[in-house]
């Protein structure tokens, strides 16, 4: 073995290690990780504790907000938990402090939640106090008589039929039963009572046997108009999101097609010249635009769905929206849509979808 | 009905291919198990100030369980290029009867091979492992001086899931080969590796895939370097409307230089290397790149087998290697397989000491992209092995003797300090521990042909932070067994597992992004660590009957006690009958 061989490839390889080395050390690292906090010391104890306004109603724009009140004998951390006894929403406000007030706009409460459910207009809150370090915890409540308006464009809270048309595959039609309905109590198909809705009190629940004598695919749907609304939506489809919370059982072979339709002619919004068959804010299903995404029910549960409007696909209908000029304008949409459908076709399928709600920038987050 | 068809069909394929082939070979693995248990103790009595005012008469109290499987194994190698295996799985749940409610499964499909006598290859269920910092599915305790009455409990969980030494079974290829030299370089090897850890849902969720390699140049057997680099990233458009792509990317390299002769073996050992991480969405894109180093020595005289050695380590608080960090077994959020429910069913029992290596469904068989959630009093120095972010220092030890001497013996010293503070104003927290332990084979200081074996084992760990905020927690885990046989390949088993806790500590909460963004206090249904003080043991004694190398038939019976000195009425025991049957072929 030569000794100049051996160096050489030594040399190599080292050469690569003192490279990786070098790329290491140049990684910067932060003088420290995670925001500041405090532990409840020895001997810790807490002079007060209250909410502010035991009755809020946060859809009040000069009274939307609740503070809390408390003073402690050191500075700690602290969390505050407000817990819907029947929602079962939850919201968490964390800070450091040794008193607790109004100066501080992050420990206000403007009716926001952090999970998945909404608070429910004149429902408890329980909010209850804990401290990093300690087993003390304090609870006081808050009536909310008004829930939070947000400023996303909400389609519908469907705690009223107004405005959204919803049918179903009828009986006596393709299938031996089904149905549409607003719904606060539904039994679904493995007998589950369905109890709650994620917002409100009220979802809306289709549910279609698709095994009868001429299957489908189809087993029902629903459109909210959004006109009133399209003058705030960006033309860039990048932009615009489309969101839907919707209960799953699990179930691979029940799918919900959720999108928007458009007015490719529509004459309201100087975007473009009239194609064929002109119709000022109506979705016309022979020659305007259908865009959706196809999901699949096999979660268990309430969760919230968001895509971006560029990531929709045409619809595969020439029959349904799937004739328009193919391109995406979001000042064009007219409604937002909902479609059932058995895949594969023949199976008893459902749905139950709650608070349809289009943001812009940015998937929905009910903090904001 | 449909996976039937296909196993119908792959045997069918498989006779055919067996029909062609030069070889055909099985093997495989039988197991009966059966447990009967009882629940009892203060946490299923009234406790009105405890917010449990009514007398448990729904929970479970005893339980009976277990199951017979039958896992064979079918290779067929029609040349030394190619080999096609099947693991098929037969399993009849405790209660069965003639085969009713029995299941058919694949337990793993793989093909493998050499190709050209130079490069190996494995496609299918395949197992990963690299180095520490890497790819590394490191063990959840302390377990190295375990009585053997336990280690066959964990053996089986272990089996379950797949836990077969440090490495990660996966789904993917990999492959291997090695360069050799006539002069100057010894060999070069070469590894590479892919895998789907993470299928698309086509929707919002892109396929997640695991894939690098490998270079390591043996010198001599006095020079090794190498360098490794893993991708753990989200493959795009595989998803319709995916709002995030995670990305991230650990690169590092490694040498060992030494010298060893007939006496001494002397060698320095090290690892360097960074991590790249980055988290897009629509809204936020996160980035963090960090880096690590592990620098060690060490010294073996090789005519006593005794070892010392000792290293520097400095892994900083955003190095992110998913593949290396991530927890084979869950802390936090499952049920406990037996008597999970307490309180008329309305609580969920923390799974204890004993869950922990005797219940198969506590463990992640995932890679995670996020650190998990863990329970300090277990494991505190190194809860993500020893790439456990944000902690550096020394780790030194001895060790002396192997499994075929009279004495085995090892004492490892971790002093530690976490790299940077966590909390801005907060000092950094200290950790010391301790943990060693001895095998005494006294059947080989008498000479005598059959095993006598004691064994001890201790983990001591302190974790500290000090000034404004105080935080101090002590844990001790003890181990000591037994095996004497008593007859030929007849052994009486005898063990004490025991581990207790006391102090306060706290736990980071992250978010999506793996971010420190607050801090919570640590609950559980049973106990909570702002004023922690705890024994959990396990006594158990038993008999095993070793039919072979690897056949046995143990009976075995199961002390568990859960104290909590700060809350009685949360105490419980749990008492267990566990017989195993088990045949490797």
């Amino acid at each position: 073995m030569e000794k100049s061989t051996i160096f050489k490839s030594i040399k190599t390889l080292s050469l690569v290690i003192v490279a990786i080395g070098f790329m290491a050390v140049k990684c910067k690292r932060p003088e420290s990780v995670g925001p500041s906090y405090k532990i409840a010391p020895e001997g810790f104890t807490v002079s007060s504790y209250t909410v502010g306004n035991p009755t809020v109603n946060f859809s009040v724009p000069a009274n939307n907000k609740d503070t809390f009140y408390a003073a402690f004998s050191h500075e700690v951390s602290w969390s505050i938990i407000l817990t819907g006894r029947q929602s079962g929403a939850v919201k968490t406000i964390t800070g450091t402090s040794q008193t607790i007030d109004g100066s501080n706009p992050a420990w206000l409460w403007d009716g926001s939640h952090d999970g998945l459910y909404f608070f429910i207009k004149n429902e408890v809150v329980d909010a209850k106090i804990t401290f990093l370090g300690s087993n003390l915890e304090y609870t006081d409540s808050v009536t909310v008589t008004g829930t939070k308006v947000f400023k996303d464009i909400v389609v519908t809270d469907f705690e009223t039929t107004a405005g959204f048309i919803s049918y179903n595959d009828a009986p006596g039609g393709d299938n031996p039963s089904s149905a549409a309905t607003i719904t606060d109590g539904a039994t679904m198909a493995d007998g589950e009572i369905f109890k709650k809705s994620v917002q409100g009190i009220k979802s809306f629940y289709w549910y279609s046997n698709d095994g009868g004598p001429r299957p489908n695919f189809f087993g029902g749907g629903g459109a909210r108009s959004v006109t009133t609304f399209r003058a705030q939506f960006p033309n860039d489809p990048d932009s615009l999101y489309l969101n839907v919370y919707i209960y799953g059982k699990g179930d691979p072979n029940s799918r919900l097609n959720f999108g928007a339709r458009e007015d490719d002619n529509d004459t309201d919004v100087d975007v473009g010249p009239p194609l064929v068959n002109y119709n000022a804010t109506t979705h016309a299903p022979k020659s305007d635009d259908e865009f959706q995404v196809q999901i699949t029910l096999d979660h268990v549960g309430w969760k919230l769905f968001s895509f971006k409007y560029s990531d929709l696909t045409p619809s595969a209908s020439k029959d349904n929206g799937g004739n328009g000029n193919g391109v995406k304008e979001p000042k064009r949409i007219t409604d937002i849509t909902f479609g059932l459908i058995s895949s594969p076709k023949g199976n008893f399928v459902e749905a139950i979808v709650d608070f349809p709600v289009i943001t812009f920038g940015g998937p929905f987050d009910p903090r904001k | 009905m449909n996976k039937r068809f296909l196993i119908v069909l792959f045997l069918l394929a498989g006779a055919n291919i067996a029909s062609y082939a030069q070889t055909v070979y099985f093997n495989g693995l039988g197991r009966a198990l059966v447990t009967a248990e009882r629940f009892n103790g203060n946490l299923l009595t009234p406790n009105p100030a405890g917010g449990r005012p009514d007398l448990d008469t729904a929970s479970a109290k005893r339980g009976t369980g277990g199951y017979t499987i039958f896992d064979l194994g079918i290779n067929a190698q029609p040349n030394e290029g190619l080999r096609a295996s099947v693991i098929l799985r037969v399993k009849n749940e405790f209660g069965g009867f003639y085969g009713d409610g029995s299941q058919l499964s694949f337990r793993q499909m793989r093909l493998d091979g050499v190709i050209s006598k130079i490069v190996k290859y494995e496609i299918g269920d395949i197992d990963l492992g690299l180095t520490p910092y890497t790819v590394y599915n490191f063990d959840e305790v302390y377990h190295d001086y375990e009585a053997d009455v336990f280690a066959i409990r964990r053996s089986v969980v272990h089996y379950e899931n797949f836990n077969f030494g440090n490495k990660w079974r996966v789904q993917g290829a990999q492959a291997s080969g090695t360069l050799k030299f006539g002069k100057g370089i010894e060999k070069i090897e070469l590894r590479t590796f892919a895998s789907r850890t993470r299928r698309t849902n086509f929707l919002s969720s892109p396929d997640r895939v695991l894939y690098g390699g490998r270079v390591s140049l043996v010198q001599s057997k006095f020079i090794q370097i190498g360098g490794t680099m893993v991708k753990f990233v989200d493959v795009m458009n595989t998803a319709s409307s995916s709002l995030a792509n995670y990305n991230n990317g650990v690169t590092t390299g490694d040498y060992k230089i030494g010298y060893i002769n007939d006496k001494i073996d002397v060698a320095l050992t090290g690892e360097i290397g960074f991590s790249k991480y980055s988290y897009d969405t629509n809204s936020v894109n996160v980035t963090k790149d960090d880096y690590f180093y592990d620098l060690g020595i060490s010294g073996k005289y090789l005519p006593l087998s005794l070892k010392v050695f000792a290293s520097y380590r400095n892994v900083g608080p955003d190095f992110s290697s998913p593949s290396a960090q991530t927890r084979r077994i869950y802390d936090a959020g499952l049920n406990p397989a037996i008597f999970k429910d307490f309180d008329n069913n309305s609580q969920i029992r923390q799974p204890g000491l004993f869950d922990r290596f005797t219940d198969e469904s506590m463990r992640n068989l995932s890679i995670s992209p996020l650190l998990m959630a863990y329970l300090p009093h277990y494991n505190s120095i190194t809860p993500y092995g020893i790439a456990t972010p944000n902690r550096k220092g020394i780790t030194a030890g001895i060790s002396y003797g192997d499994n075929e001497k009279f004495l085995k013996a090892d004492v490892i010293f971790d002093l530690l300090n976490e790299a940077v503070p966590v909390g801005a104003n907060n000092n950094t927290r200290k950790f010391t521990g301790i943990k060693g332990g001895a095998l005494f084979n006294l059947h080989k200081l008498i000479n005598f042909e059959k095993t006598i074996a004691l064994s001890f084992g201790i983990r001591n760990e302190d974790t500290e932070l000090g000034g404004n905020n105080v935080l101090d927690l002590k844990s001790t885990l003890i181990d000591a067994g037994l095996t004497w046989e008593v007859y030929k390949g007849l052994d009486i088993l005898g063990g004490y597992k025991l581990i207790n806790a006391r102090g306060k500590a706290i736990a980071p909460q992250f978010n999506a992004y793996g971010q420190i963004i607050d801090y919570t206090n640590i609950t559980t249904s049973l106990y909570d660590y702002n004023d922690l003080d705890i024994k959990e043991g396990v006594m158990a004694f038993g008999m095993r009957y070793r039919f072979g190398k690897n056949s046995y038939f143990t009976a075995q019976g199961h002390f568990a006690d859960f104290v909590n000195n700060k809350n009685g009425s949360n105490n419980y025991n749990i008492r267990q009958l566990f017989l195993n049957y088990t045949m490797i072929f």
